[in-house]
């Protein structure tokens, strides 16, 4: 490759003529502390809340405490070269971040800036990373499903568009497994994914993306990355980060998953920037104002109206918990916030019932509104049974001799146990999910042995495929059940074609 | 919270610039101060002893009394008063509190200039006087240093605001815009 020297410094001269030759009249202050990822500045005085700043090697802060002659700043980024008695000056801005189609498909880190080595993102447009959330007037109520395509959660807690669902549950049980396929059943819905990993390994993010691209789910997902490595101001701003580049879509009335992974580290990295800024530590050292950390992030998702173009962003927030224990402080703040909650409980995860969900204590309060009619009909008590055959169960343990009604209840508790059940990555369709649900809620899976039941699922779903295609379709399209005679007798010649295992 | 120092300084700063105010002896009593600032420089011993807990406050106010003798009965009361709340070790922060009021009601600010080479008296008052027409001000005093780094032109620091127009600045920013293009 040849460049010619001319040709370089006419590109130069070019650049020079856009050069404004303006003199520029800068605010400053005097660095006075530094360490640990925020700093302490002389003067200032005119500086306000939130502002970013400039430091004299480049790098970028934002002004949190204001008091008198000194203000205390996080610091984004690298703050090695930053020395006491460096001058820091105001930029007159907020902090924002890229954001646009450009994005999709990326790994960036809470700046906006690439970290997936693709090269550079060309996007002109920014937000500002807070931004007030819609008001009233500017909503409506969720109405849509966004399926997930796992069958406990679309059947049992159902999350609509707009939504904001917490999962929590102790450490490995299966909660980004559940985010990720979820993001994978987005394909083809038109939903723009964006996944949030706040103090996650990055080897698992590594993992993550690799699966997500298996899947082609890169294809509509963004990936903010905040790794354990940064220092706490990126941990702390990067779901607001995800929240900015989320409202574009919706404001441009498209739908928006954003999966925050997790709150709970991003609480500890907001907890250790205020003790290290002298904020007044409170319960479990976390300052006065981590509600309102939470609170105004999980705000911003919403349905809009079909004004602003009835776009919506939905929020799937992560909290984990110690011991089971959700009566913890980070954990019932984030419960009074959201629509509900997926409680995974460990016990079950070692069961091997997966996904781990915990019927009795997962709730969504936006429920049968964000399910299509066909799922209401055939799930509309599942909730109730699968609560009356865990407290059955227990009971059972003690006697064998249980009367014939009990016996039934008990069989076919085992049975939705076993249908609810779903491995990694294998996101169902809702049509399907119907069709499950309504054999079992009809017993045309009771005479079917449990241990044969995914086999059972599996090959009704071949079946219903290719012999049935029409009803899964008409499900898919009206969201209505089908002609239920139709579908009642070929629900029943499969259960009669089907041969149990030999034992 | 405790409030910090600063703000405790910049409370009694008000006091005495109100209460000299009110005497009109406001000129008088920053003379004063100007002077004992000079004078602690000279002898920073004087504030240590006079917040020395071991010393009675009796010993304390008779060595004040010695020394403050001469100045303004203003001035003289101020430091009593400071000495008997047991405020004594804030007195150059609020000396510095003080003369800042003073400053402000007066329209003067100082600053410094840094430049590559050193410039004359003229120039310096040259370039005070057109900074306090812009930003209706009096008066700027401005002190010079001298930093060869810059390569020429000038930085202007007034207070909190800069001012950047040295050649450092502007090569800085051309090579910022040819970077940020490629």
């Amino acid at each position: 490759m040849s460049i010619k020297a001319e040709e370089i410094s006419s590109l130069i001269k070019q650049q020079l003529e856009h050069y404004d030759d303006k003199l520029d009249i800068d605010e400053v202050g005097v660095v006075t502390y530094v360490g640990d990822g925020i700093a302490r500045a002389h003067g200032l005085n005119h500086v306000l809340a939130n502002e970013l700043l400039e430091f004299a090697n480049g790098s970028y802060g934002i002004a949190q405490n204001l008091e008198m002659n000194d203000v205390g700043i996080i610091i984004l980024g690298s703050f090695d070269a930053i020395r006491e008695g460096d001058r820091v000056k105001r930029t007159g801005r907020i902090m924002q971040v890229p954001v646009g189609d450009a994005l999709i498909g990326r790994v960036v880190n809470p700046l906006g800036q690439p970290v997936d080595g693709l090269g550079e993102i060309k996007t002109d447009k920014t937000r500002p990373i807070e931004s007030k959330a819609p008001g009233v007037m500017e909503r409506q109520s969720v109405k849509e499903p966004l399926q997930t395509g796992i069958k406990a959660i679309d059947a049992l807690v159902p999350i609509g568009r707009g939504q904001r669902e917490l999962i929590i549950g102790d450490r490995k049980t299966g909660k980004t497994s559940l985010a990720i396929d979820t993001i994978l059943n987005q394909k083809g819905q038109d939903v723009i994914c964006i996944y949030v990993a706040i103090g996650q390994k990055e080897s698992t993010v590594r993992t993550q993306v690799q699966t997500l691209k298996r899947y082609g789910a890169m294809d509509y997902t963004i990936v903010v990355e905040a790794g354990p490595s940064e220092p706490a101001p990126m941990l702390y701003i990067a779901p607001y980060a995800g929240s900015a580049m989320g409202e574009e879509f919706m404001y441009n009335g498209r739908h928006v998953l954003v999966v925050f992974d997790d709150l709970s580290k991003q609480a500890v990295a907001y907890r250790e920037l205020s003790l290290l800024l002298r904020r007044p530590p409170g319960r479990e050292a976390y300052p006065g104002d981590v509600f309102y950390l939470h609170s105004r992030l999980l705000e911003r998702s919403a349905k809009l109206s079909d004004k602003l173009g009835g776009g919506s962003m939905t929020a799937l927030p992560f909290i984990q918990t110690e011991a089971g224990d959700i009566s913890a402080y980070i954990p019932t703040n984030v419960i009074s916030i959201t629509d509900g909650q997926i409680f995974l409980k460990s016990d079950l995860f070692f069961a091997g019932t997966r996904p781990a969900i915990d019927a009795g204590n997962s709730v969504s309060r936006v429920g049968g509104s964000a399910q299509i009619k066909a799922m209401k009909k055939v799930a509309g008590t599942l909730r109730t049974d699968l609560a009356a055959y865990r407290e059955l169960e227990s009971f059972a343990q003690f006697g064998s001799d249980l009367d014939q009604a009990t016996q039934a209840k008990l069989n076919r508790g085992r049975r939705m146990v076993e249908v609810l059940k779903q491995p990694l990555h294998e996101p169902i369709p809702v049509e399907k999910q119907v069709v499950i649900l309504y054999a079992l809620t009809h017993g045309y899976l009771d005479a079917v042995p449990v241990e044969d039941i995914q086999r059972f699922e599996h090959e009704l779903y071949a079946n219903f495929d290719s012999s049935h295609a029409d009803l899964l379709a008409t499900i898919k399209q009206t969201g209505n059940l089908p002609d239920e005679t139709v579908l009642t007798r070929s629900i029943k010649d499969f259960a009669a074609s089907f041969s149990p295992t030999a034992k | 919270m405790a409030i910090s120092n600063e703000e405790r300084a910049i409370r009694y700063g008000q006091a005495l610039f109100a209460y000299a105010q009110d005497a009109d002896k406001l000129a008088l009593v920053r003379q004063d101060l100007t002077e004992l600032q000079q004078a602690l420089g000279v002898n920073p011993k004087f504030v240590a002893m006079l917040t020395n807990p071991v010393l009675a406050l009796g010993q304390k106010q008779a060595m004040l009394k010695a020394v403050e003798a001469g100045l303004a009965p203003e001035t003289q009361n101020f430091l009593d008063l400071l000495l008997d709340y047991g405020r004594f070790n804030l007195l150059l922060l609020v000396i510095a509190a003080f003369n800042q009021l003073f400053d402000q009601a007066e329209g003067r600010a100082s600053g410094r200039v840094t430049s590559s080479v050193t410039l004359t008296q003229a120039q310096l008052t040259e370039l005070g006087a057109s900074y306090a027409k812009k930003n209706g001000l009096k008066q700027v005093i401005l002190k010079n240093d001298v930093d060869p780094d810059i390569i020429g032109g000038v930085v202007l620091q007034v207070g909190d605001y800069v001012i950047d127009g040295s050649i450092k600045h502007k090569l800085m920013k051309i090579r910022r815009q040819l970077m940020e293009n490629k």
